[in-house]
Order: structure tokens, then C-alpha cells, then sequence
């Protein structure tokens, strides 16, 4: 083997090409179904019995990068953040998520040690530390040693389940790829999928929570099949007997929406990388989950007021103007307690939504 | 321009020191037994044969699609460059061949590289992104510098050891973290550790011979170690299948695979595709 670099990026190229194969030279697969990574707080705290509602939240935390604005987004140029931008965001992330006081957390775009853009810091570790909670279970959701583009380098970034209490168990589930995009693409693209937790929880006994990030930017229906699985996963669990939560980054909004294209932020974005989002045509995509099971706020309710529920904007100039994050549940919410924190605008792109879920009648 | 010829001088040091060239003029010493000072009368050149201490035959050259060309400048001193990549990375190195100690044959490889430009084109938005596009490499100059040692075994079948190691400079300062300039993937990571790191060591031993007829074989194991970098060490093996159909003509075809250790945890490859021709003349 040679001993010159050259020679080594072709190496590097080749075995891009390679990806093509069922080798996976860059380790981007996953199992259909496959047990979920576990983490332990540091510091393990009390895992006292619940006196009332479950303290839920979901948080896009978009992998620790704030408001800086990355490649992908409008006018971003931004691949990689230093260690100090790292822990200085996901400290704020931490610290916010720990004065909501939360039983329960489901996050998205969290990344762990395995992602060189964000200097390789295990955010779920940072994050469960942080939040006072005890036990986490992460599923990645977008996996490569190595992405030859953009000069990304390795990534590992998914969804994750914070808990108080003791993880029975964690599965992830892998949702269907895109089909709208080339094998190569794809290879090292997002693979997502659905996280299902079992918590024991004193006095309540086990629970069941499914958390996801669903697919965002396909034209090819992807995004439907991923909420017509998180519901059949729901029923299925709900057939058990279980209480079950479900929800998270579903990136679709309420069919009551106001407006489902043409976002302001999105305008005048002449960056030809940047695919502005557009709902339409996606009016009855959550309806299944609707009829099903009881949502954080009701498309008549989000209808008749809806900014108070607004949960991302793409960029922190404008006002938050749609509902990308939702949480169901086959019980109820204590009434009252849906809150949407939208001071925390600046910590990403996405708010938190929290709740108090009730889960005895 | 100081800092290149700061980079070249230990090279013509090296040139000046080893030993001379046998002719008439000036006959080489006696080799009656293996303690008696290197002499370039033991050189053996040889085609086809990168991991050993042999040279590329006075006036002869070799050159492969991916693999160097090497220029048999004298009989104890060959030069070689990757053409290939020469424009976007420039590179030449020497090989000094010392003659014959403990049974050994013993050369040296001393490469100069530029790795500056290369990177920069790598430095880009979207596939072949290698380093992301706002990340201005800094110029770096690296300089190789190895001892190789070959013996011959009976049925022609050569064992060669290497150990050495690579310096680095960068002359301009780096944009952001060394990390973002880093390119943390198998192959790639330890040959540009010095890069980041100053220096880092490598060895390695390399067999290769006959099999049948115009068939031959060549193995290799190597070791590389970069104190200072997040993932410090790695090794990398290869089996390459040779056909010689004619003396100046290989074809070779076989696998190379890596375990190595990176920022985000240490992994092995898959086996990897290595073939290449090669030509002599």
C-alpha cells in the first residue's frame, strides 16, 4: 500500500463508489429492528413515584448548532462547530430543559460522539447530565463513518428518549428510505426511524413511549408512511394494554394551518442547495393520529389561534410560524398544561412543546 | 522559498553522505563477510519491487496507473513521483541504496510533499467535499523519511522491513480547529497525521515472489503511530496477486483492509479493491 496521501483519498473515492454495494465500507445501515444504544445519567439522581402528571417534553434540539446557519439552510454556510460553540449550546439546551423539570424527554437531531460537526461531544450524555434525569436510549437516524460531501466527515444523529425512570426497554425501528433520491445518495442520507421506549414508572407501572423524526424534505410520500407506522406502532402498543406517548419532529403541520407554502423566511433565498418547505397537498397526513388519539392541541383549537402553538421557524428573524412538533397520547393531558416555550427561540430552530401527560383516567 | 530550501538541504546532506558509487575509478571495498562497511558493489536492482530495498536499474523506469514513477537516476540513487498527482499534489522522492550489511540490503526513502493544493480543490461544497468549503487549508510541506532493509530468501522470495516516519510544517496558520481540516477515514487519517501532529512513525513488512510461472504474490503489514491526534494508531494489511505476462509488464489485483482509530471510535474496514498496471522500460 502506498505510503503517499494521494493515493489514500482515491482509496477514499473508491470505496465512496463502493458504497454503492452491500459492503457499507462507511457503516451507514441498520437492522430493521435493532436494540437502541442505553445511557446512564453520570450522576444518577431519585427516581421518586409520580404525585401527578407526567412532565413530558419533545425538542428538535437541531445537534447543538443554535441559530448558526449551516449549509443546508437559507443563505448558511456553516458545516462545522468548534467544541466551545458545542458545549456552550447544548449547555443552554441543558439547562432550559432542566428548568421545565421534565419526567420525560423526547429529542430529535441529537448527536453523539460519532459527528464531527459537532466536535465529536456526546450531546444525549451532556443532555441527560444536564437535565437532572436518569436513563436514555438513542437511536440514530443518520449514521456514516464518513460523508464525502460538504466536508461533513463522520456523523451520528438521531432521536433519543430521556427518562426519571428505569428504561425496560429500547428498540429502534427503521422506517422506510426515500425513493426519490440516487442509491448513492441515499447510502449516506438520513435513515429514520421510530424509538419505542418502555419505562417503568413506580406506582404507574410500564408506559410506552414512540418518539420520531419524520422524514422532511421527500416528494415521494416517504413522510406519509413514517406517520402511518408511528400510528400503527401506537395501535399496536394500545392494543396492549399499554399507556403509550407518541410524537415528536413529525415536519408536518396541523391541516388547520393558515399557510402550508411560501414561509418568509424562505423568500429571496437564492441559495440553489436550499429546498424551501411546502405543505401542500399534505392537508390530512396527521388525520389518522387525530382520529386516534389525543393530540397536544386539536386542529380546531390550533385553528381558531394558532401562533401561540407555533413550534420552528427556519430563521430567528422572523416569527415562529408553523407546527412541525406534536405529541399524542391513548390517555389524555392534564388540562391546561400543553405549553409551547417559545422564548427559547434562539437554542434551535425548533421550540419545546411540553405537557402533562395523565396517564391514569 | 526559505522555508523549501530549509526543507531540501537535509536531503542533499543525505545525498552528500552516503556512500559513493562503484566504478572504475573508484572501485567499491571488498564485501568478504557481512561486517564490512555498506557497499554499493551488493546493490541489486530490481523491477516491480516498491516495498523492498532494491532500486529501479540504472537508466530504467517504471510507472504505474496509481503507482509512482520511478527513474533509476544512478545505482544507488533513484528518484520517483506520483504523476497522477503531481499537479494538485506535488511530491518526489529519493531512494538512496546503501549496499549490503548483516545480510541485509539496505536502502532509504526520503519524499518531499506539498499537500496544499490537493486539499484545496477538496475543499468544496457538495460530493467530494472533503473539507468543508470555508476551511481554508494552510500550506504544509512533509517530508518522509524511511529506512528499508530486504532479504533475499531462497526461491527468490523477498522479506523487507520499513520503519520511519514523517515531519510536517504548515507554514500559514490553520483555519479554525486542526479537526475541521482533519480527514478522520481509514488510509487517509495516519498518512496525514503529521499534518496535524508535526511527526508521526510508521514500519512496516512487506513480502513478495513467485508463485507459478508468471504468477507472483506480494503481502504487506503496516503500522502507523501519531501521538497527539484523537485516535492515534493504525494498521493496514494487503494481498495482491501479481502476473508478469513479460519482463516489463505487472498487472496486480488483490484487497487491502485497515483497523484503525479515529475521533469517534476505532473500526476495521471492509476489504478493499487494489489493482493496478505497471510497466517497465
Amino acid at each position: 500500500m502506498a505510503r503517499h496521501p494521494a493515493p489514500a483519498l482515491a482509496v477514499l473515492a473508491l470505496a465512496a463508489l463502493a458504497g454503492l454495494t452491500a459492503c457499507d465500507p462507511f457503516n451507514t445501515g441498520f437492522k430493521d429492528t435493532e436494540q437502541a444504544v442505553s445511557y446512564r445519567a453520570s450522576h444518577p439522581g431519585p427516581e421518586p413515584a409520580p404525585t401527578g402528571p407526567l412532565r413530558v417534553v419533545t425538542w428538535n434540539v437541531k445537534f447543538g448548532g443554535a441559530r448558526l446557519r449551516f449549509f443546508f439552510e437559507c443563505r448558511g454556510t456553516r458545516v462545522l462547530m468548534t467544541e466551545a460553540e458545542v458545549q456552550g449550546n447544548v449547555g443552554a439546551l441543558g439547562a432550559y430543559l432542566k428548568a421545565l423539570t421534565p419526567d420525560v424527554v423526547l429529542l430529535q437531531e441529537v448527536d453523539t460522539a460519532g459527528s464531527k460537526r459537532s466536535a465529536y461531544v456526546d450531546q444525549v450524555q451532556l443532555l441527560l447530565d444536564a437535565s437532572g434525569l436518569n436513563y436514555a436510549a438513542y437511536a440514530s437516524q443518520w449514521k456514516a463513518d464518513y460523508i464525502p460531501s460538504d466536508g461533513q466527515g463522520a456523523i451520528d444523529s438521531g432521536n433519543a428518549v430521556l427518562s426519571r425512570w428505569p428504561i425496560t426497554s429500547a428498540t429502534r425501528h427503521a422506517l422506510p428510505l426515500q425513493t426519490d433520491i440516487s442509491s448513492l445518495e441515499r447510502y449516506f442520507y438520513l435513515k429514520r426511524n421510530l424509538l419505542e421506549v418502555h419505562l417503568a414508572v413506580p406506582t404507574l407501572g410500564e408506559v410506552a413511549v414512540v418518539a420520531t423524526h419524520a422524514e422532511a424534505f421527500s416528494k415521494d410520500g416517504t413522510k406519509k408512511k413514517h406517520l402511518d407506522l408511528l400510528k400503527a406502532l401506537m395501535d399496536d402498543l394500545s392494543a396492549r394494554g399499554l399507556p403509550v406517548l407518541g410524537g415528536g419532529d413529525l415536519n408536518e403541520i396541523p391541516s388547520t394551518s393558515p399557510v402550508r407554502a411560501n414561509f418568509p423566511e424562505d423568500a429571496n433565498c437564492g441559495d440553489a442547495r436550499f429546498d424551501p418547505d411546502s405543505y401542500v397537498g399534505e392537508e390530512t397526513w396527521l388525520d389518522p393520529l387525530y382520529a386516534a388519539y389525543v393530540p397536544d392541541v386539536t386542529p380546531a383549537l390550533f385553528g381558531a389561534d394558532p401562533g401561540p402553538w407555533y413550534t420552528f421557524v427556519g430563521d430567528e428573524a422572523y416569527p415562529l410560524n408553523r407546527k412541525l412538533d406534536h405529541l399524542f397520547t391513548n390517555r389524555g393531558w392534564a388540562s391546561g398544561s400543553v405549553q409551547v416555550m417559545q422564548d427559547a427561540l434562539l437554542l434551535s430552530d425548533h421550540v419545546p412543546l411540553a405537557a402533562g401527560w395523565q396517564v391514569t383516567p | 522559498m526559505r522555508a523549501g530550501l530549509f526543507r531540501t538541504a537535509p536531503l542533499l546532506a543525505l545525498l552528500a553522505l552516503a556512500p559513493r558509487t562503484a566504478s572504475a575509478v573508484d572501485p567499491a571495498p571488498p564485501t568478504s563477510s557481512d561486517a564490512t562497511p555498506p557497499s554499493s558493489a551488493d546493490l541489486v536492482p530490481a523491477r516491480f519491487a516498491p516495498d523492498t530495498a532494491r532500486l529501479v536499474p540504472p537508466g530504467a523506469m517504471e510507472l504505474g496507473v496509481f503507482a509512482p514513477l520511478r527513474w533509476g537516476v544512478a545505482e544507488r540513487l533513484e528518484l520517483s513521483a506520483y504523476p497522477l498527482w503531481f499537479l494538485a499534489f506535488p511530491n518526489a522522492a529519493l531512494r538512496v541504496g546503501w549496499g549490503r550489511a548483516l545480510g541485509l540490503e539496505l536502502a532509504s526513502d526520503h519524499a518531499l510533499g506539498y499537500p496544499t493544493p490537493l486539499m484545496r480543490l477538496l475543499s468544496r461544497e457538495g460530493t467530494g467535499g472533503i473539507v468543508p468549503s470555508d476551511v481554508r487549508y494552510p500550506q504544509i510541506v512533509a517530508f518522509g523519511n524511511h529506512l528499508l532493509a530486504t532479504r533475499e530468501l531462497s526461491g527468490g522470495h523477498l522479506l523487507s522491513g520499513r520503519l520511519g516516519g514523517t515531519l510536517a510544517r504548515n507554514l500559514t496558520a490553520w483555519d479554525g480547529p486542526k479537526s475541521w481540516s482533519q480527514v478522520e477515514w481509514h488510509y487517509a487519517w495516519p498518512r496525514m497525521a503529521a499534518w496535524f501532529t508535526g511527526w508521526s512513525l510508521d514500519g512496516g513488512l512487506a513480502a513478495q515472489g513467485p508463485i507459478a510461472g508468471p504468477f507472483g504474490y506480494r503481502l504487506t503489514l503496516d503500522g502507523f503511530w501519531f501521538p497527539g491526534l484523537k485516535g492515534d494508531r493504525a494498521v493496514e494489511w494487503s494481498a495482491v496477486a501479481a502476473w508478469r505476462p513479460r519482463p516489463g509488464f505487472e498487472l496486480h489485483a488483490g484487497a487491502t483492509w485497515s483497523w484503525a482509530r479515529f475521533p469517534y471510535g476505532t473500526r476495521t474496514s471492509v476489504p478493499l479493491p487494489l489493482a493496478d498496471a505497471a510497466w517497465a522500460f
